[in-house]
């Protein structure tokens, strides 16, 4: 038995062993044979009916990053009548391979929106090697023009718009993040409408502008949000940091800094009309003033603020309402409190024209910074 | 309970959990998925029950042994026949899936008869060890890949992208009739406990189950199956999950590490997942080999003093495997899969028990005569 064993172990050894003598024909591609995608937009094709353009920034390898002058990027687009097609017809013009698999944005013209959205996005989901972490985002003029441009901030070895979504640069309430996978599920799924963060490019050419938004509304045209009501849906919706408020009252003008948001909201049917119950909490500290403050006023404030921003937010969910869109998938909620039944979304339907929205704002004032 | 016992039933729930399951599970989201899942966790427990305490009867024997001194030959051959072509597929089917998962998101250029080739030495390997030792492997393995895949899942469950509204509606279906066919499907993964049929034997003082072991064994497939179902809802949403293939390979894809050595978690996710499927489809073999080579010995057969028996099985087993890993479609494998679950698995566990029942009255009707 250990004899046959033995065998056993070492013809099983020699098959192991033999794989390596094809080593070279494994599928794997060296860095200099590949060049990496880092960026796509698909904008509406101009020659092809109802094709796309679709346009990649494509970042070069350079062996030290230090000795590079600048950025070397090569930016490369193609008309076709699917976004497949236009890829595969890129992969003729480049001798490397691109790879994908690094790219993390995906800008989109505000044109497609209003169309059928699957029919190009299918080609992003479908694909093994696409991240579902790949940020999206709309842009103001077109997706070639808004990809291919270089910021002055820009530095080697990092791209831009990467920084401004990943939450590891800035972070701010006006800039709205959306991921690949969110944008799938939101956009198939009934009750909620998908947002995406609009891009756009300053006056004279030098840096991004990214504050405003925009709420895709099925087959129709979508509703665009201004920064002020980004910056309400993006800390109430996402809980975003870094919001911050002015406040004026008589002579006294102050700067709130909020770094906590909560939102919490019930719909409320049984008690008269349709309602939506919608608790906000704040907390945050005074950033800026000009008079000296009494610590001892912060209630005063609290209530002040509180009673201004409530107003706001009120603006911003008629809005929505009056527009018929819901990015905060109030429809998602009311089908998630009910046991299933034919026709519940309908019913939401109708409900949501009518709905009135109650909303209690409370905020926490902790101090007044680090002086008084 | 042994502890080697829980590693069996954990291993193979967790395998299915990524291939298989979700995917029978989340197209029956709107016809009973959720009372399905309820019955399944008793069902499934209730099995593991009996087929644990019936094996404590026979201390150290696999069920060749068993069936040999108890049941006539007539009924034990075709028996375990049937059982060793039942194990050998449900492990063929892992295999190929897995195979599906590594060309699609890790290898997308990479042959297909090299991927299945890899494994298949690897498992060849396995399943030539003796059972203590894949024992010994399997506990190895689970304790690293453990700690990995928890970690993903706390990530996933405190992910500020996931939206727990899906989660809820996926929970409001739970007012329909319980679908048989998610039923099957979730039952099936806690079925690790019938691999003691060959396993037993290292088991020569298994006990009857305790109450603690099964009360914690309950805890984990609870866990298990309601991860398997609902997280991927909370990523991906309820109504458009329905045509992903791979649901948690999506949804490990959806999380982001955003301070993490890579960003991407799906790598990580999919390297611990093979790494359990390549343990359990060893089991699976080595089960099927071993009941195989109980039934059809070639005595002669022999090359110098080593018997080729076991060798010629291997072989047959490597070309069926590769033919299937080029010829099927991932659409007829999960047909199979899934007519498998609800088919094939339910008499296996009957004639299993019913087996295991009639031998153990045949046991004891012979006790007492040896006492007298």
């Amino acid at each position: 038995m250990s004899r046959y064993k033995k065998v056993i172990k070492s013809s099983l050894t020699i098959v192991l062993l033999l794989p390596l003598l094809l080593q070279a024909g494994c599928a794997f591609k060296d860095i200099d044979k590949r060049v990496f995608v880092v960026g796509v937009g698909v904008d509406p094709s101009e020659k092809i009916r109802d094709g796309f353009k679709v346009t990649l920034k494509m970042i070069k390898p350079v062996g030290d990053v230090k000795q590079a002058p600048s950025q070397t990027y090569a930016y490369l687009s193609h008309d076709s009548e699917s976004v497949a097609e236009a890829i595969r017809m890129l992969e003729t013009r480049v001798d490397k391979v691109l790879d994908m698999g690094h790219n993390r944005i995906i800008i989109l013209n505000e044109k497609l929106l209003s169309e059928d959205i699957d029919t190009f996005m299918d080609f992003f989901t479908r694909r093994g090697d696409i991240q579902l972490i790949t940020y999206m985002a709309v842009a103001e003029t077109t997706a070639e023009e808004t990809i291919s441009f270089e910021p002055e901030t820009e530095t080697p070895a990092s791209i831009a718009l990467y920084n401004f979504f990943d939450q590891t640069g800035t972070e701010s309430p006006y800039v709205l993040t959306t991921f690949l996978f969110e944008f799938r599920r939101q956009v198939l799924s009934k009750g909620i409408n998908s947002t995406l963060p609009i891009i756009s490019i300053n006056g004279d050419e030098t840096a991004f502008i990214i504050n405003k938004s925009i709420v895709l509304k099925k087959e129709e045209k979508p509703v665009k949000l201004s920064e002020v009501e980004t910056k309400y849906f993006n800390s109430l919706s996402h809980n975003a940091a870094g919001f911050s408020y002015k406040i004026e009252e008589e002579d006294l003008i102050m700067v709130l800094n909020i770094d906590t948001v909560k939102m919490k909201y019930k719909i409320v049917l049984d008690e008269g009309p349709p309602r939506i119950d919608m608790k906000v909490t704040k907390y945050g500290t005074i950033g800026e003033s000009n008079e000296r403050l009494d610590i001892n006023n912060l209630k005063k404030y609290d209530t002040i603020a509180a009673g201004e921003m409530k107003k706001k937010v009120m603006e911003l969910l008629t809005k929505l309402q009056k527009n018929d869109i819901d990015p905060f998938g109030f429809g998602l909620r009311y089908r998630a409190t009910r046991l299933s039944r034919e026709g519940l979304f309908e019913e939401w339907n109708r409900i949501y024209p009518e709905i009135t929205f109650n909303v209690t704002m409370d905020i926490n004032l902790k101090s007044t910074g680090a002086i008084e | 309970m042994n502890r080697f016992l829980f590693y069996l039933i954990l291993i193979s729930m967790m395998t299915y959990m990524v291939s298989t399951t979700p995917r029978t599970l989340i197209q029956g989201s709107t016809s009973g998925t959720v009372p399905a899942l309820i019955l399944a966790i008793i069902a499934g427990m209730v099995v593991t029950y009996i087929i644990v305490s019936q094996f404590s009867h026979f201390p150290g024997q696999g069920l060749p042994e068993i069936l040999k001194s108890h049941i006539p030959k007539w009924f034990s051959t075709p028996l375990l026949l049937f059982l060793s072509i039942v194990w050998f597929y449900v492990g063929l089917s892992t295999l190929i899936i897995y195979t599906f998962i590594i060309n699609r998101f890790l290898l997308p250029e990479m042959s297909i008869y090299t991927i299945v080739l890899t494994f298949v030495l690897v498992i060849t390997y396995g399943i030539f060890m003796t059972t203590k030792s894949i024992f010994y492997m399997s506990e190895i393995i689970f304790l690293i890949v453990i700690p990995f895949i928890i970690f993903v899942q706390i990530k996933a469950y405190f992910s500020p992208s996931i939206n727990y509204d899906y989660i809820r509606i996926a929970i409001m279906q739970v007012n329909q009739m319980p679908n048989y066919r998610s039923f099957s499907a979730a039952t099936f993964i806690a079925m690790g406990a019938a691999n003691l049929i060959i396993f037993n034997r290292f088991f020569t003082k298994l006990q009857k189950p305790t109450r603690k072991g099964m009360a914690l064994l309950t805890l984990f497939f609870t866990y298990i199956l309601l991860t398997t179902y609902f997280l991927p809802m909370g990523f991906g949403g309820f109504d458009a999950l329905n045509n992903a293939l791979y649901p948690w390979i999506t949804t490990s894809d959806s999380i982001r590490m955003k301070f993490g050595l890579i960003e991407r978690v799906v790598f990580i996710f999919i390297g611990a997942f093979l790494a359990l499927s390549v343990v359990t489809i060893t089991m699976q073999w080595h089960i099927s080999m071993q009941l195989l080579s109980s039934v059809i010995y070639f005595k002669r057969f022999k090359w110098k003093s080593v018997n080729l028996t076991l060798p010629f099985f291997t072989i047959c087993f490597w070309t069926i495997t590769m033919y299937r890993a080029k010829t099927v479609t991932s659409n007829s494998l999960y047909k199979i899969v899934e007519f498998f679950d609800s088919i094939i698995v339910p008499i296996t566990i009957f004639l299993l028990i019913t087996s295991l029942w009639l031998a153990k009255k045949g046991a004891a009707s012979k006790c007492p005569d040896t006492k007298k």
